[in-house]
């Protein structure tokens, strides 16, 4: 390790985030007039992130703190960035699945990798991360997935299950962009479109999402 | 010279960075859909308007060979890393997956100096995400793990 990568380890953390700032202050409602089925999922998820925001028991560090905008080497901003985002799973990491956070944490290693990086690759946008993070909260998919970065930053996920694929697009504020091809006897059913979070599972309905999120042979783990 | 079709019963080969490649606990098991998407205009190039790629049986019928030559004349002009990957993709099921999206797809050898195999995907259209999909989903006929790859022919040259 070299010096200046010392130096570096050794420095005050600023964290990215802003401790008075609720993780789920962004999040998209759905509209007045939805289904009475959209309204009742909004306020179960809305109770989940009531008891889970985390806002007042974070203490604010002193005012001086700033994140500071210096330019930054690869390394270092893949490190910030892996940092930030496992900070933000740590804070919910209470209702998600044991083997699926340990998972996220390699994937997120491998992802943002600098030996693996090249030099136009996208960073990944923590807007994108916080999607994510509400997504595996609302939906609870089990099944393993795959990560990647889409050209704009964002966070994909992928899921392989026979012939039939699942991408999703993680875009920042709840909206997900998704693409499927699913395969029913010999007939191929393939499909598109950009949703608000809240509305996925209504949306992917007719293509049985469960397919891809739920995977019945994993072992139950404790959290 | 002008640029010639690729067979049809051939192949391109796309280099697939390592953050569009999907595995499952480390194994290589496709693409993401975005792999083959025409990149937006940046701060440092133009918006794309068709996909780059190399033809495989100009190298080589043997799909291993043809990957080994493929990766020497893509490391000749890009830095390749360790978690990247090669889509093996069928030039034929390429063009047929364009057709039943209303899309004339053109698989062309168009060679430069330092490319002799240089293929362009042209006539795409950059906003339909099924497509790209379809791509992923059935045009490709292997996923080659760079280091993988690497490791197996180095032992068995």
């Amino acid at each position: 390790m070299t010096s200046s990568s010392l130096q570096f380890y050794r420095r005050e953390k600023v964290s990215g985030l802003d401790p008075a700032q609720s993780l789920f202050a962004t999040l998209a409602l759905p509209r007045a007039g939805v289904s009475d089925t959209a309204s009742a999922l909004s306020d179960s998820f809305l109770e989940i992130l009531r008891r889970t925001d985390t806002t007042g028991r974070i203490q604010p560090r002193s005012a001086s703190i700033e994140v500071t905008t210096r330019k930054t080497s690869l390394v270092e901003t893949l490190y910030e960035i892996r940092a930030n985002a496992k900070l933000m799973t740590s804070r919910v990491a209470m209702h998600l699945d044991k083997e699926w956070r340990l998972s996220l944490f390699r994937n997120l290693d491998e992802i943002l990798d600098p030996e693996a990086w090249h030099d136009d690759d996208p960073l990944l946008a923590i807007p994108s991360f916080e999607t994510f993070l509400r997504f595996s909260l609302f939906i609870k998919p089990n099944r393993q997935l795959s990560l990647g970065v889409s050209n704009q930053g964002n966070l994909l996920l992928g899921w392989i299950v026979g012939k039939d694929r699942l991408s999703i697009e993680m875009l920042p504020q709840d909206v997900l962009r998704w693409v499927l091809v699913r395969y029913v006897g010999d007939e191929r059913e393939s499909a598109a479109g950009q949703v608000p979070l809240l509305r996925l599972m209504a949306v992917l309905g007719p293509f049985d999402p469960e397919h891809w999120f739920a995977d019945h042979g994993a072992a139950a783990t404790s959290r | 010279m002008a640029p010639q079709p690729l067979p049809d019963e051939h192949h391109f080969v796309r280099h697939v960075r390592g953050a569009l490649v999907q595995r499952v606990n480390g194994k290589v098991v496709g693409c993401f859909p975005d792999a083959f998407k025409l990149r937006d205009a940046s701060e440092t190039r133009a918006a794309e308007t068709y996909i780059s790629a190399c033809w495989l049986e100009w190298h080589q019928h043997d799909c291993d060979l043809g990957i080994q030559s493929v990766v020497q004349e893509l490391s000749n002009g890009r830095e390749l890393k360790a978690r990247d990957a090669f889509a093996v993709v069928q030039v034929k099921k390429m063009k047929e997956i364009g057709l039943s999206r209303g899309q004339r797809i053109r698989v062309l050898h168009e060679p430069t100096e330092k490319s002799p195999s240089y293929t362009a995907v042209r006539a795409m259209n950059r906003d339909d995400q099924e497509l790209l999909q379809l791509i992923a989903a059935e045009a490709i006929s292997e996923t080659v793990d760079l280091e993988s790859f690497v490791k197996t022919t180095l032992k068995h040259p």
